[in-house]
């Protein structure tokens, strides 16, 4: 694959802050893959997204959209060619959910008919009645909702990439469960390109084509949710011990999804009892309980 | 009372609408001045504490005692009244527009520049708006102290509604000086009702609470 095909490659890049590191970071996107960026509650992931949008430059190394350099990408269209999702979703209050979607479309000049069809077919593909949603304001949605009109006003200008910073961070573990569901979907059908920082390894293995495992500002893991589970990698051992089965596993059909789903053949479930929901599952031919 | 209004009637009209002038006059000024230096010390710390500093001192000093201090500069009269008004009025509009910016939530900040925006797209569709009550709320402040001063201002022979005052206490004539009280107060009432409205309206459309424009 020449170096133009990937959708965002960062090669050697060197970037210092107080407190966020990343040191001969190199990662390649390809065109439609979803690359989960998993690693502790640093600020090194929030680093490399802002580096791929231009927010912050490097201070050494490259990174390229696109097969360009973000240095030469003018910095404005750049960000509004590259979709983003905040943590705190970041809407602006005093816009309806309507023009908060509609903002980035209005910013690239559409017409208005245009941007108003756009947003009804971003709010239905993000699971939000148009009619019942369009003319509300941030503050009258649950915090799920904005983070769905979050997904939607990144997407709505058909930004080829999108970069995601913890979007589910802040939610409630059902609400979390259910809109990581929606958003594994819509990137099926959307076949985006999509930098997902997290620091769940729930999302990492059920939305990830690849993981990238970041410790202490180094790409230390590189490969897919299979891998990931399997790896004897140090540090990719070290993440899955802090998240140990119990508590990375919410529910029963999470349990599932993340043993036939993500994981065929690696983990296995055993048994599934309820009330109590213990769990028998089988890794790698070693069997293990879990509890809920 | 007929009599009263009779005789006093059109004084207290030319009053008033001297002292709203020069109100007027001052409170544009200190919002001119004013805005532009808030927004300067949120851009850019460096102005911050000799900006806010200076204001301050100002504010220290008593309103009769800047009117004197300012006499040997200015002189007597509209100028120097004028001058010491707009210097009262501009420190709660500077650190209102300064808090107003600075207390934006950052991440909408973030999300602004994420999407795209230019700097004065950030500005005029983001900032402006977020911070508009806090500026707004800092007039109201500027406008209602500006009133009362304009009152002291009548010393220095500016004229205005304070100078029926004086003239009462001077002639112990209790129904010229409450011909000055009253609309004094009025005003003061009536403009911190207004303003406060305004503040009120731009603070639930900040949070949203209310229905703008369409797109």
């Amino acid at each position: 694959m020449s170096s133009s095909q990937w959708a965002v490659e960062c090669s050697h890049v060197e970037f210092a802050l107080p407190g966020v590191v990343l040191s001969d970071f190199s990662l390649q996107v390809a065109t439609g893959e979803t690359v989960v960026l998993l690693g502790e509650s640093d600020l090194g992931k929030t680093a490399a997204l802002r580096l791929v949008n231009g927010l912050i430059k490097p201070d050494a190394g490259e990174i390229s959209v696109e097969g360009r350099a973000t240095s030469e990408w003018d910095a404005i269209e750049l960000r509004r060619h590259v979709g983003t999702v905040l943590q705190n979703d970041g809407l602006f209050p005093h816009f309806s959910v309507a023009q908060n979607i509609g903002l980035v479309p209005e910013l690239l000049g559409w017409e208005s008919a245009k941007i108003e069809a756009r947003i009804r077919e971003m709010l239905e593909l993000v699971n939000l009645p148009p009619d019942q949603f369009a003319h509300q304001f941030p503050a009258q949605l649950s915090d799920s909702q904005r983070q769905r009109v979050g997904i939607a006003r990144a997407l709505a200008a058909n930004q080829s990439i999108l970069l995601l910073d913890e979007p589910f961070g802040r939610l409630a573990p059902l609400a979390r469960e259910k809109l990581r569901d929606d958003f594994a979907q819509l990137c099926r059908k959307l076949n985006k390109t999509a930098l997902f920082a997290t620091q769940d390894l729930r999302d990492a293995l059920l939305l990830g084509d690849k993981i990238a495992l970041l410790r202490k500002g180094k790409l230390s893991f590189f490969g897919t949710p299979q891998e990931f589970a399997l790896t004897e990698d140090p540090d990719a051992v070290a993440y899955r011990a802090t998240m140990d089965l119990p508590a990375w596993m919410a529910s029963e059909e999470e349990v599932e999804e993340i043993a036939e789903i993500a994981l065929p053949g690696v983990v296995e479930i055993v048994e599934v009892k309820e009330p109590g929901l213990r769990a028998k599952l089988k890794r790698a031919g070693k069997r293990l309980k879990a509890k809920f | 009372m007929s009599q009263f209004f009779q005789q006093y009637g059109l004084q207290i009209l030319t009053r008033t609408s001297e002292h709203l002038w020069l109100s007027l006059l001052a409170i544009v000024g200190a919002i001119i001045l004013g805005v532009p230096l808030g927004l300067l010390i949120a851009r850019n710390v460096k102005w911050q504490a000799p900006i806010l500093r200076f204001v301050n001192v100002v504010q220290i000093v008593p309103s009769l005692a800047l009117f004197g201090l300012l006499l040997p500069i200015l002189g007597l009269g509209k100028v120097n009244a004028l001058a010491a008004l707009l210097l009262f009025s501009v420190l709660p509009i500077i650190r209102n527009t300064f808090t107003g910016l600075t207390g934006i939530d950052p991440n909408v900040c973030e999300a602004a520049r994420a999407l795209g925006m230019t700097d004065s797209q950030m500005f005029q569709r983001v900032e402006l708006p977020l911070a508009a009550d806090g500026i707004v709320e800092g007039i109201r402040k500027a406008t209602v102290w500006c009133i009362g001063i304009t009152t002291i201002a009548a010393f220095i022979g500016v004229g205005g509604l304070g100078t029926l005052i004086q003239d009462g206490l001077r002639t112990n004539d209790n129904s010229l000086t409450l011909a000055g009280a009253i609309p004094v107060t009025l005003l003061a009432l009536g403009a911190d009702w207004i303003l406060g409205h305004w503040q009120k309206t731009l603070a639930a459309r900040r949070a949203g609470l209310v229905e703008v424009a369409p797109l």
